[in-house]
C-alpha cells in the first residue's frame, strides 16, 4: 500500500524516473546530495511557513545539539532576536527593512522615485509566523542559550546588486521575491514532475511530498528526500534566472557569513547547522565565499505586528502561506503528537464549515459532514496522498453542499473557507522593542490634544472656528493623509463636493495593532508626523503632476492639514501641472477643486494675497481648459459620456460662478468649434444642447440641424440616433417638451426608411430610456397630443403648476432668509 | 515513466463501506410458480442470481463480428474501448470497492487517458495498449465524480447542454461497471414503472402477481447486480416521478407491494447511480430539497481554453467524419474563426474587448461539433470537399437562431460591430461576413 502514496520515503525513484526522461544526470544529482550529506557543516533545507520544515528543525536541534545556528534572514537584523521570541511577542510578526536613499547612493533617484529630489524609498518585509522553521531555530537557540544570527544579504545589499536592473524601466525586477520559489516553476523538472501527478501549483507538490507524514517521517530521510526535490529543480533552471534574481549573489554572501561566524564562535564544521531554502542548502558547499559593500546608515530594521491575511498569496505575497490558519491548526497536531494531524484537522476543518452554513441558513445535515470528510479521504488516495490536504478538504466541500454551478451557488462558502483557512489573527510586538520617531511623535500628539490614542473607540467633535479645535481637525488631516488607519471622519463639509455650509467635523478615533506597522513603514518620510506628510506631498505631486484634478485635490489637503504656508509651492506645482497635462477631464475636475478651494479659502481668511493667486490660478485654468475642449471633439469610444459630463459641469460652474471674473464666451466659442470639428454624432448632439441650455442657440436652429441629417445618404442618416440621444441626454425636459422639437422627431420616425431606422433604434431607445419615468409619461402624452390623440390639456396644467410653484418658493426664500439673518446678522 | 506495481493487499479497503443487503438472496426473481408469493417467499433459500451477462469481450479472436454487429451506429463505451478495459484490468494493482471491475485510479486514468502504454495479454500472447483520453477538462472534476460513486450518494453532472455530460456518464459506468446500458432517459413522459418496475399483463392476468410476471426496471438490474445506473435528463421528468428516486437512493431497496410487504429488492455493493440535467432546464422541474441531498453535484463547466476547444472540436468532428468514411479538409484559419465566433457570441464580448449583446441559444462545444460537421457535409456534397468560412456563416445562423427569432438582431449586432470590422483585414473573415450577409435574410 505504502507506494500508493507519494511521500518522502518513496520519492526518490520516481524523481530519477523523470531525470531520465528529460536527460537530467541522475549520477551528478546523487553526487550533489552526497555532497551536502557529507558535509562537515549541517545544511538544512526548509520551505519558509512550513510545519514539515519547522518539525524537522526542531527535531534535528534536538538530537544534534548544535553549537551554532545560522538562519537565513536579513543579516543587520540580529538585534531583533531576542525581541522576536519574548513571551509577549506573538505571531505573526514581520521583520520590516526600510531604506530612503536620502544621498541618492544608489542613482535610483528620480527613476524609482518621481524626482531626483525625491529620495528613492524601499521597503521589505520577513514574514514570521507560529510554526516558521526560522522563528522555531530562533526559540530553540535562545532557550538552549545556542548562539543564532541571520546570514542573509539586508535590504540594501538587496538592492545594490539589483541597482543597474533598477535602473532600466523595460526590466521588471521583483527585487522582494526574496524566497525565489517562483523560479521552481520555471525549472523543467518541476513542470514535468507537476505534469506528472497533476499537481495544481507548488503548494500541492510540497504538501503532498513532505509535508504530509512529516510528523512520521525520519529526519535525516526526510532531509535527503528534500535535498534530492530541490536539486533537480536547482539543476534544472536556467542559471541566468538565478544570476538576475540575485539567488548567486545571496549565497555568496550567506556563505561569508558562514566563515565569518566559524571563526567568530571558533566552533567546529560539524558543529554548525545552517538552516536556509531547500534551493540554497543544496549549492551552498560549492559556493564561494564573497562579501558585498552595501550602506547600512539609513536602514532601518523594526518588528512589526504582521496578520494571517497579508501571509496568505490574497495579499499578493507571492512566497506566503494561502492558508495560515489550516496550517496553524495542522502545527498545533504536530505539536501534540496526533498521529494523523492532516486529518484531524480535515475533520475539524470539515465540521467547523457546515456549522457556519448551517448557522447563515443553509440545510446541512451531518451526513452531509460525513460525506464530506469521507470524500477528503478518497480524494486525497486518488491524488496520491496519504492524508487529505486543504486542496482535497475543499474540494469535497464543495461537492457535498454545492447543488449547482459553484461560481453561484457556492459563493456562500468561499467567505466561509477564506475566514477558516486563512483566518484573521494579526500578531504583537513586545512593547520592550521600543518606538521609532514618527511612532513617538504620532503618540504625543494625540496625548498633547488630550486623546489616549490606544483607547479602542472614541469620537471627536471638532468646532472649525475655534482655533485650538481646529489644530486638533489638521492633525486628523495629516494622520488621515498619510493613510494611517486611526481617524474616520464621519461629517464635515465636503468642500470640493461644493459642500461648505457646516462648521463641525466628527471624527472616529480607533486604535488597532496595525497602526504601528504603518508608522514603521512610514518612518522614511520622516521623524514627525508634519515631516512625513509634507514629504508625502511633494512626492505625491512629483508623482501626479500630469493630472490637475489629484494636484489640486493635494492642494485641498494640504490645506486642510494647515500648510497655509506651504499654498506658494503648490499654487507653483498647479501652474507646472497645468502646463503639462492635457486632458480635458482632469482640468476640468482641477477647474472645479479650485473653485471649491477658493471658497474654502475664503472661509478660513486666508491672505490677500494668496486669494489673488488664487484668483489668477482659477482664471488660467479655466483659459486651459477652454482651449483643451476642441481638442476632445472626437474622444475615444465609450468615453463620450464622460466628456460631455465634464463639459456639462464646466458650464453648470461658470452659470455659479461669482467673485471671479471670467469670459463665458470663451467657452462658448469653444464649444462652437467642438460642434464643428466633431465627426461624433452624441457629443455633437450633447455640445448644442449645452448651447441650447446657455441660450446660446435656438430650438429652430436645432430643428434645419436635425432636418439637415433627415435629407442626407443613409450612412449620414443612420447617425441621427446618436444625435437625438446627445440632445437629449444634455437638455432632457428642457427640450422634448417642446412641440417644435416633438414634431421634428415625429417627422423622423415618419419619413425614415426601416433599414435606417433599425440602425437608429438602439441609440433612440438609449436616449428615451435615461429620462425620468414622469418626463417619460409627459412626453408620451405631448406626442399623442401631436398626433390629437388626445387634447393639450397637460401642457396646460403644467403651465399653471409651474407658476405656483414658483410662488411657493419665493416665500419659501423669504422665510429662510428671515432666519438666516436672526443667526448671522445681515447675510 | 515505468509503471509501479503496487501490492495489492486487500479487495475491500476498509474505507469503502462494505453494503449487505439483509435479504440479497431473494433478490432475484424466483423461478415460475403457480401461485401467487406469500410473506414467506422472502425466506426461500435460492441460489445468488447469476449477474447478467455482460457481453462477453472477444479479444485476439479470428473471428468475424456479424454483420449486424458492424452495422451498428454507435458502440457502448466498454464495446469501443474493450482492450483498454482490459490491459487497466490486468494492471490494477489498487484497492477496488466492491463490485467495481476497475480500481478508482485505473477509473481515472481510463477517462483522462495515458501516454504509458499497458501491456495486455490475450490468448497467450502480449501487446501494448494506449490509454486514449475520453474526457478532456479538468482532472478534478473526474476524481470527484469516481469518489461520489465510491461513496454512498449518487452523482448529478449538471452543466449547459452539450458539456459532455452523458459521455462522461457512459464512459464512468463502462469503466466502473463494465457496462453502461442501463438507462433511463428522462423525459416528461417518464413514469414510475420505468423507474421502478412493471409488469407482464398477460402473466399478471393470467397467474396475478408473481416474480415471474415482473418486468425488472434497468435500476432493478443494476441494483441486483452491484453496477451504476445512468438516468439521463433527470429533470425533465416531473417531480413526483423523480421523487421515485428517493427510497431506491437512501435505502438501496424497492419494495414489491404487489409480491407482498416482505418482497424487496436489495442493491448489492457497487450499485449507484450517474444523473445528468441541463443548467438551463433545472427550472422546468426543479428537484426536491429530498433528492438533492441524495446526490453530489458535479458542475461540467463549457470550454473557456481556446485551444483546448479547438482541439476537441477538431478531434470529435473528424471522428465523425471519419466514422461515415469522409475526409474533408478543415482549414486552420476556417476552424479558429468557428471558435472564435462561439467564444464571442457566447461570453458577449470580442476579443478586443468590444460588448454586445449575448445569444440566448446554448452555444456549447458540442454545438460547435455539430456545425462543423454540418458545415463538412455540405462541403462534401456542394462545395470542393473543404469547409470554407461561407459554410460555418451558413450553418450558424440556422444553429443560432433556431429557437429564438430574438437572436438574429443579436447576431446582426456582432457582424456589424465585430465581424464586419475584422472583414477589412482578413479574406477569412470577409467571405464570412459576405456570406453572413447574404443568409442571414430573414
Amino acid at each position: 500500500m505504502s507506494d500508493t502514496y507519494l511521500s518522502a520515503a518513496n520519492l526518490k525513484k520516481i524523481l530519477f524516473e523523470i531525470g531520465t526522461s528529460l536527460g537530467v544526470d541522475n549520477s551528478d544529482i546523487d553526487a550533489k546530495v552526497d555532497k551536502v550529506k557529507k558535509s562537515e557543516i549541517i545544511y538544512l533545507p526548509i520551505r519558509h511557513h512550513s510545519p514539515g520544515s519547522t518539525i524537522l528543525v526542531k527535531k534535528w536541534i534536538e538530537k544534534y545539539e548544535p553549537k551554532l545556528i545560522l538562519v537565513e534572514g536579513p543579516a543587520l537584523a540580529d538585534n531583533l532576536i531576542k525581541y522576536m521570541v519574548e513571551r509577549d511577542t506573538i505571531p505573526p510578526i514581520a521583520i520590516l527593512s526600510l531604506f530612503a536613499d536620502t544621498n541618492n547612493t544608489f542613482g535610483l533617484n528620480g527613476i524609482l522615485s518621481p524626482d531626483k529630489l525625491v529620495p528613492a524609498k524601499f521597503e521589505a518585509y520577513y514574514p514570521f509566523v507560529s510554526y516558521s522553521p526560522e522563528l522555531v531555530a530562533l526559540s530553540e537557540a535562545i532557550k538552549k542559550k545556542i548562539p543564532i544570527h541571520f546570514i542573509d544579504l539586508p535590504l540594501t545589499g538587496l538592492i545594490s546588486c539589483s541597482s543597474a536592473n533598477l535602473k532600466d524601466p523595460s526590466k521588471k525586477v521583483d527585487l522582494f521575491n526574496i524566497e525565489g520559489e517562483s523560479i521552481y516553476n520555471l525549472s523543467k523538472f518541476y513542470k514535468k514532475f507537476a505534469q506528472v501527478f497533476d499537481f495544481e501549483d507548488f503548494n500541492e507538490s510540497w504538501e503532498t511530498l513532505f509535508e504530509i507524514g512529516a510528523n512520521k517521517s525520519d529526519i535525516d530521510e526526510l532531509r535527503e528526500s528534500m535535498l534530492l526535490f530541490c536539486a533537480f529543480i536547482r539543476q534544472t533552471t536556467d542559471m541566468k534566472i538565478l544570476k538576475a534574481n540575485s539567488t548567486l549573489t545571496r549565497e555568496s554572501y550567506m556563505k561569508h557569513n558562514i566563515e565569518t561566524y566559524k571563526k567568530k564562535y571558533k566552533v567546529k564544521d560539524k558543529d554548525i547547522l545552517v538552516i536556509t531554502g531547500g534551493i540554497h542548502s543544496i549549492a551552498l558547499p560549492d559556493t564561494l565565499p564573497q562579501s558585498y559593500p552595501f550602506p547600512t546608515k539609513q536602514l532601518i530594521n523594526s518588528l512589526v505586528p504582521y496578520s494571517y491575511y497579508r501571509i496568505s498569496q490574497k495579499s499578493g505575497y507571492m512566497s506566503g502561506n494561502q492558508a495560515p490558519q489550516f496550517y496553524n491548526s495542522i502545527w498545533k497536531k504536530f505539536t501534540s503528537q496526533v498521529e494523523h494531524p492532516y486529518s484531524a484537522v480535515a475533520l475539524e476543518f470539515i465540521t467547523d464549515i457546515f456549522k457556519d452554513a448551517r448557522v447563515k441558513g443553509n440545510v446541512v445535515s451531518i451526513s452531509d459532514s460525513i460525506n464530506s470528510y469521507q470524500g477528503a479521504k478518497m480524494l486525497a488516495m486518488l491524488r496520491r496522498r496519504e492524508e487529505p490536504d486543504l486542496k482535497d478538504v475543499i474540494d469535497s466541500i464543495y461537492m457535498v453542499l454545492v447543488k449547482g454551478n459553484p461560481e453561484i451557488e457556492g459563493k456562500y462558502l468561499d467567505s466561509l473557507i477564506q475566514e477558516k483557512s486563512i483566518g484573521y489573527k494579526v500578531g504583537k510586538v513586545t512593547k520592550n522593542i521600543g518606538r521609532l520617531p514618527l511612532q513617538k511623535d504620532f503618540y504625543l500628539q494625540l496625548e498633547a490634544h488630550g486623546i489616549d490614542p490606544e483607547e479602542k473607540v472614541q469620537q471627536k467633535i471638532i468646532n472649525l472656528r475655534e482655533e485650538a479645535e481646529s489644530k486638533l481637525s489638521q492633525l486628523f488631516w495629516k494622520i488621515k493623509f498619510l493613510g494611517i488607519d486611526y481617524a474616520h471622519r464621519l461629517l464635515g463639509p465636503d468642500i470640493l463636493k461644493g459642500d461648505t455650509g457646516i462648521f463641525t467635523e466628527k471624527w472616529s478615533l480607533k486604535w488597532n495593532p496595525r497602526i504601528d506597522a504603518k508608522l514603521v513603514e512610514l518612518s522614511t518620510y520622516g521623524a514627525t508626523l508634519e515631516e512625513a506628510s509634507k514629504n508625502m506631498l511633494v512626492e505625491e505631486t512629483k508623482k501626479n503632476v500630469k493630472n490637475f484634478g489629484i494636484i489640486t485635490n493635494l492642494l485641498f489637503q494640504s490645506l486642510s492639514m494647515g500648510y497655509t504656508d506651504h499654498f506658494k509651492d503648490l499654487h507653483k506645482e498647479c501652474l507646472n501641472s497645468l502646463e503639462v497635462d492635457n486632458q480635458f477631464l482632469s482640468l476640468t475636475e482641477g477647474f472645479f477643486n479650485l473653485i471649491m478651494i477658493f471658497q474654502f479659502m475664503a472661509m478660513m481668511g486666508c491672505s490677500k494675497d494668496d486669494m489673488d493667486l488664487m484668483e489668477q490660478l482659477i482664471q488660467r485654468s479655466y483659459y486651459t481648459c477652454c482651449f483643451s475642449i476642441p481638442n476632445f471633439a472626437n474622444p475615444p469610444s465609450g468615453d463620450e459620456v464622460k466628456y460631455i459630463d465634464a463639459m456639462k459641469m464646466l458650464a453648470n460652474t461658470l452659470i455659479s460662478i461669482q467673485n471671479i471674473e471670467i469670459d463665458l464666451n470663451v467657452y462658448i466659442e469653444s464649444i462652437n468649434t467642438c460642434v464643428e470639428n466633431t465627426s461624433n454624432e452624441f457629443i455633437k448632439g450633447g455640445t448644442v444642447g449645452i448651447l441650447y441650455l446657455l441660450n446660446y442657440m435656438k430650438v429652430k436652429e436645432i430643428e434645419t440641424l436635425i432636418y439637415e441629417y433627415l435629407n442626407s445618404i443613409d450612412s449620414i442618416k443612420v447617425k441621427i440616433g446618436d444625435l437625438i440621444r446627445g440632445l437629449i441626454y444634455v437638455c432632457q425636459a428642457k427640450l422634448i417638451f417642446n412641440q417644435d422639437i416633438i414634431r421634428v422627431l415625429a417627422k423622423v420616425v415618419e419619413t425614415i426608411e426601416w433599414e435606417v431606422f433599425s440602425a437608429i433604434l438602439p441609440p433612440l431607445r438609449k436616449a428615451f430610456s435615461e429620462l425620468h419615468p414622469t418626463e417619460y409619461d409627459i412626453f408620451v402624452e405631448k406626442l399623442a397630443e401631436h398626433y390629437g390623440l388626445i387634447k393639450r390639456k397637460h401642457a396646460e396644467l403644467m403651465d399653471i403648476v409651474e407658476e405656483d410653484v414658483k410662488n411657493f418658493f419665493k416665500i419659501v426664500d423669504e422665510k429662510v432668509k428671515k432666519i438666516f439673518e436672526e443667526w448671522f446678522g445681515e447675510v | 515513466m515505468e509503471k509501479k506495481k503496487v501490492p495489492q493487499k486487500s479487495t475491500t479497503p476498509k474505507s469503502f463501506t462494505k453494503i449487505t443487503p439483509p435479504a440479497s438472496k431473494n433478490t432475484s426473481p424466483s423461478p415460475p410458480k403457480k401461485k401467487p408469493p406469500t410473506s414467506k417467499t422472502t425466506t426461500t433459500k435460492k441460489p445468488t442470481p447469476a449477474l447478467r451477462k455482460i457481453p462477453k469481450i472477444s479479444l485476439g479472436s479470428n473471428k468475424k463480428s456479424s454483420k449486424t454487429e458492424n452495422e451498428k451506429i454507435r458502440f457502448p463505451a466498454e464495446e469501443l474501448h474493450k482492450e483498454e478495459l482490459k490491459a487497466l484490468i490486468q494492471n490494477d494493482t489498487y484497492p477496488k470497492p466492491p463490485n467495481w471491475q476497475l480500481s478508482p485510479k485505473m477509473v481515472e486514468l481510463f477517462i483522462t487517458g495515458s501516454n504509458e502504454e499497458f501491456p495486455l495479454k490475450v490468448n497467450g500472447t502480449q501487446k501494448k495498449i494506449k490509454i486514449s483520453t475520453k474526457f478532456y477538462g479538468q482532472r478534478d472534476l473526474i476524481q470527484k465524480s469516481i469518489v461520489t460513486l465510491a461513496s454512498e450518494r449518487a452523482l448529478m453532472l449538471i452543466g449547459e447542454p452539450g458539456t459532455a455530460k452523458s459521455w462522461l456518464s457512459e464512459h464512468l459506468s463502462a469503466a466502473i461497471s463494465g457496462t453502461s446500458t442501463y438507462l433511463i432517459q428522462g423525459t416528461a413522459g417518464t413514469t414510475e414503472d420505468q423507474i421502478r418496475y412493471s409488469w407482464n399483463y398477460a402473466l399478471l392476468v393470467s397467474e396475478g402477481p408473481s416474480p415471474e410476471s415482473l418486468v425488472p426496471s434497468p435500476t432493478i438490474n443494476a441494483m441486483r447486480e452491484g453496477r451504476i445506473l445512468r438516468f439521463e435528463e433527470l429533470t425533465r421528468c416531473p417531480q413526483e416521478i423523480q421523487d421515485s428516486m428517493i427510497s431506491i437512493l437512501s435505502e438501496k431497496v424497492i419494495p414489491i407491494a404487489e409480491l407482498g410487504s416482505e418482497y424487496l429488492i436489495f442493491g448489492i455493493p457497487g450499485f449507484n447511480v450517474v444523473a445528468s440535467a441541463n443548467d438551463r432546464d433545472r427550472g422546468v422541474n426543479e428537484m426536491s430539497a429530498a433528492l438533492k441531498r441524495r446526490f453530489n453535484f458535479i458542475y461540467i463547466p463549457v470550454i473557456q481554453d481556446k485551444s483546448l476547444e479547438r482541439k476537441i472540436v477538431l478531434q470529435r468532428t473528424n471522428d465523425l467524419l471519419t466514422k461515415i468514411g469522409f475526409k474533408i479538409q478543415i482549414p486552420e484559419d476556417t476552424l479558429d474563426l468557428l471558435i472564435t465566433v462561439f467564444q464571442e457570441l457566447r461570453t458577449g464580448r470580442s476579443t478586443s474587448g468590444g460588448r454586445f449583446t449575448p445569444i440566448s441559444t446554448v452555444m456549447s462545444t458540442s454545438e460547435e461539433i455539430s456545425l462543423l460537421f454540418d458545415s463538412a457535409i455540405y462541403a462534401k456534397f456542394f462545395g470542393k470537399s473543404e469547409v470554407q468560412p461561407k459554410h460555418v456563416a451558413m450553418n450558424l445562423i440556422s444553429a443560432i437562431v433556431k429557437d429564438d427569432k430574438e437572436n438574429l438582431p443579436k447576431l446582426r449586432e456582432y457582424f456589424n460591430m465585430v465581424a464586419r470590422v475584422r472583414a477589412n483585414k482578413s479574406d477569412t473573415w470577409k467571405e464570412f461576413a459576405n456570406a453572413f450577409k447574404k443568409h442571414a435574410t430573414y
